[in-house]
């Protein structure tokens, strides 16, 4: 495993940490600072748009509305990313209006094959043309609701879909998780570390 | 597999997150609780010393905003807080508590301006007392005191998976929200977590709050 290490602001090492994405197919971007958390899934989407490439959010966090609120803020244009949203409905939101940009999930545990999230995600990768990229914001929440193993299984099922979908998976998460790191880093082509 | 490692000051973000310090926090502008047509959720950690004083400063700062206040305490009793804040000048008709002190020690009567919940553990009867009142579109902000309290009574899967939906509660709601946490809990392992789910982590001991 080779190894980098870079002095830079976040933004930069983002922008470093991506710089093989062009060949690569997935990156696990870990963050080590929690101050910096929301940024670098800032930096991270606006990295991949920055590419000409359609994105696949997929929001374990917030509500997509929260998060759509922060990328404009810090002037991302959301026009070509579509939301899984796997916090509304947690929340006992009904959705009031169509939005064909977004999929309401049951959940962050709602993972197995066949469930709302993985099927989520497939509809947009079947129905979105062109190169697209997956943003999973972050590992660490699946984990709180799921047992390792299914999280796993799931992030197995988005990597086999690389190169039949031209699509880059990115998944974020913090530095704590480290028996999830032990069991999952080894399937990502790339792992970044923002200490 | 290629690691790359990255070093180094981060570029967005200090421990504060917010740029300079002030002698007074001014929420709408500072402290961006209401930024133009946002909602959000801060994480506000607290110094130990003086933690009352800085919370009641924080409360002031919000009563000043137009909307109502939900004020959820996990620490104190109703009738402690209603005097502490009376005596500090507060103007209480704007703030309806939740607490979740006063039945763990005593019987209640119906308040008015007040919901009683058996224990900061009641996590279930929590979420609902919480849910009902933000469904009224009543209150504009939630302040819950405190993270640290949870801590002492439920598992920390249990309390992330409660605050996630509470967090989430309240940005369907419209709501703004404080949640306050010990300096002390603040890098324990759910705190962060929690953090994920917040819009900012702000250290309080970065501002000069004439405590």
């Amino acid at each position: 495993m080779a190894s980098r290490r870079l002095k830079t602001g976040l933004r930069e090492s983002i922008a470093e940490a991506f710089s093989n994405m062009d060949v690569s197919d997935s990156i696990l971007l870990i963050v080590g600072d929690n101050v910096v958390f929301h940024d670098a899934i800032l930096y991270a989407v606006k990295d991949m748009l920055s590419r000409d490439k359609y994105g696949i959010y997929v929001s374990l966090n917030k509500p997509h509305d929260a998060v759509k609120y922060a990328l404009h803020k810090a002037s991302i244009d959301t026009k070509r990313l579509f939301f899984v949203d796997c916090v509304s409905v947690l929340a006992h939101k009904t959705p009031t209006k169509h939005d064909s940009n977004v999929v309401y999930a049951l959940g962050p545990h709602d993972l197995e094959d066949g469930a709302s999230v993985p099927e989520g995600v497939k509809k947009f990768l079947n129905s979105i043309p062109g190169e697209k990229f997956i943003l999973l914001d972050a590992l660490r929440t699946l984990m709180i609701y799921n047992d390792s193993k299914v999280v796993v299984n799931f992030i197995r099922s988005l990597l086999s879909l690389t190169k039949s979908h031209d699509v880059k998976v990115v998944a974020i998460t913090r530095h704590e998780d480290n028996d999830l790191l032990k069991r999952i880093s080894k399937v990502f082509d790339e792992v970044a570390t923002l200490h | 597999m290629h690691s790359v490692e990255v070093e180094g000051p981060p570029e967005a973000g200090d421990t504060s997150r917010v740029e300079g310090q002030t002698t007074k926090l001014a929420f709408g502008s500072n402290l961006d609780i209401e930024e133009s047509g946002s909602r959000q959720i801060l994480v506000l950690v607290m110094p130990e010393d003086n933690y009352t004083e800085h919370l009641l400063l924080v409360v002031k700062e919000i009563s000043k905003l137009p909307g109502k206040i939900c004020y959820i305490s996990l620490n104190r009793p109703y009738n402690s807080l209603v005097g502490i804040m009376q005596h500090s000048g507060l103007d209480l008709k704007k703030i309806h508590f939740i607490d979740a002190i006063t039945k763990t020690a005593q019987l209640t009567t119906k308040c008015d301006e007040c919901e009683f919940i058996s224990s900061p553990g009641a996590l279930t009867e929590l979420s609902v007392t919480i849910s009902k009142l933000m469904d009224t579109g009543d209150y504009k902000y939630i302040i819950f005191d405190s993270l640290s309290t949870l801590l002492v009574y439920e598992s920390d899967t249990t309390i992330t998976k409660f605050v996630h939906y509470l967090m989430a509660k309240v940005r369907v709601a419209g709501c703004n929200a404080i949640f306050t946490c010990l300096k002390q809990d603040a890098n324990s392992i759910l705190i962060k977590d929690i953090n994920m789910f917040a819009d900012k982590v702000i250290d309080l001991e970065k501002w000069h709050l004439g405590v």
